[in-house]
């Protein structure tokens, strides 16, 4: 046994707490070690002191004051709207929740009223009329273009037996022109 | 609930009697919590000298030990539901009261107050007493406990509480890991370790 070894043990052995082993290893360690018998002897010296301490006790006044600090907090809590939860439904108050959904139905009642005016005024369906033709021009000459397109990558795509056939079509033509 | 209701907390109005010391702590604080006022009465008898030395050698400040011994009497009368009957009652409100007392601490550190309760000990009363006085044992005994309370201050703050609940409250090692909620042999080598240091302080007294 070594001195941590012992000191691990010491508290312990002064509460006989120890396996019968374990207090013969310490006895023959302190037969052996003045050091450690010294330790023990002030240990245990200290632990009769602090045992003995006098005990400190509540001065007269103690319940008083304890009185006097739960009338405190009865008073506090006599009106319950101060400490009561505020119910929630998801995440909102009530008050909150209404107002909340106010705004929301008010955005949708103005919203359905200005489309619903757009689509009732006859100038504005003219407008959106015009506004349709032009859309299917649009959308014509987008096909147009798009046609072009492809017709334009189907050229670049031409392999050279085409481009033979293209050049007798111009031989064809050019007879063609002579007669 | 009205101010009406609150109990009686004077020893003179709660009549104590053989029968009250039969009852045990986690049946007070059941009736306490079924709306009996004096029950409470009865347990704050039974707690509050043995709260105000626990602080008290935890703070070394008489009034904070007595503030916080009210507030942990105060939050067992707000908290009372919270206790469950699957532990011990004296457990639960030195937990409280240990909790309360750790969180002072922290805070008056971080204060660096220069209070008078503060100061080191030469600025204490902790002088040798005079040499016609030293005869007397009333005084030597009173220097003595305020050097062992200068140790036990000295010691770290974990050290601290389980020596002051082992060797002063007298708690049993399977109480105070269940205040401190730490494992029953980390309680024991604390113990170990704080009565090892308390010893290195007080060797020259003794």
């Amino acid at each position: 046994m070594n001195k941590i070894e012992f000191e691990d043990l010491l508290s312990k052995y002064i509460e006989n707490d120890l396996s019968l082993n374990d207090r013969k290893k310490i006895e023959v360690y302190l037969s052996e070690n003045k050091e450690a018998r010294n330790l023990l002897r002030s240990t245990e010296k200290t632990l009769r002191l602090v045992n003995n301490l006098e005990p400190i006790n509540a001065s007269r006044a103690f319940d008083q004051v304890l009185f006097r600090k739960l009338k405190k907090f009865e008073n506090h809590n006599i009106s319950p709207k101060k400490y009561t939860k505020k119910r929630t439904y998801f995440g909102f108050t009530v008050l909150n929740g209404a107002f909340l959904s106010l705004l929301v139905i008010l955005f949708m009642g103005v919203s359905f009223n200005l489309v619903s005016n757009i689509l009732s005024d006859p100038s504005n369906q003219n407008v959106i009329a015009k506004e349709d033709i032009n859309d299917l021009k649009d959308n014509k000459l987008k096909d147009n273009s798009s046609s072009l397109a492809s017709t334009v990558k189907d050229t670049s795509n031409i392999k050279k037996s085409n481009r033979k056939k293209f050049d007798l079509k111009d031989k064809v033509q050019f007879v063609k022109d002579k007669d | 609930m009205t101010n009406q209701s609150l109990p009686t907390l004077s020893l003179q109005a709660y009549q104590m009697n053989d029968n009250n010391f039969q009852i045990t702590d986690e049946d007070l604080i059941l009736r306490f919590q079924s709306g009996d006022e004096n029950a409470y009465s009865e347990i704050v008898s039974r707690y509050r000298d043995r709260l105000v030395n626990f602080i008290f050698r935890f703070m070394n400040d008489f009034d904070q030990a007595e503030d916080l011994a009210q507030d942990t009497l105060l939050k067992v009368y707000t908290h009372k539901h919270y206790y469950k009957n699957i532990a011990k009652f004296s457990t639960w409100i030195y937990t409280i009261a240990s909790n309360l007392a750790k969180t002072e601490l922290r805070k008056k550190k971080n204060r660096k107050t220069s209070s008078l309760t503060n100061m080191g000990l030469d600025d204490k009363e902790y002088d040798l007493p005079a040499a016609d006085k030293k005869t007397d044992s009333e005084t030597d005994n009173e220097f003595l406990g305020k050097k062992i309370q200068y140790a036990i201050d000295k010691l770290p703050e974990n050290f601290k509480t389980v020596a002051i609940l082992r060797d002063v409250q007298e708690l049993s090692y399977y109480d105070i890991s269940n205040i401190l909620n730490v494992p029953l042999g980390t309680v024991k080598s604390r113990i170990n370790r704080a009565r090892i240091q308390l010893q290195e302080e007080l060797k020259k007294f003794l």
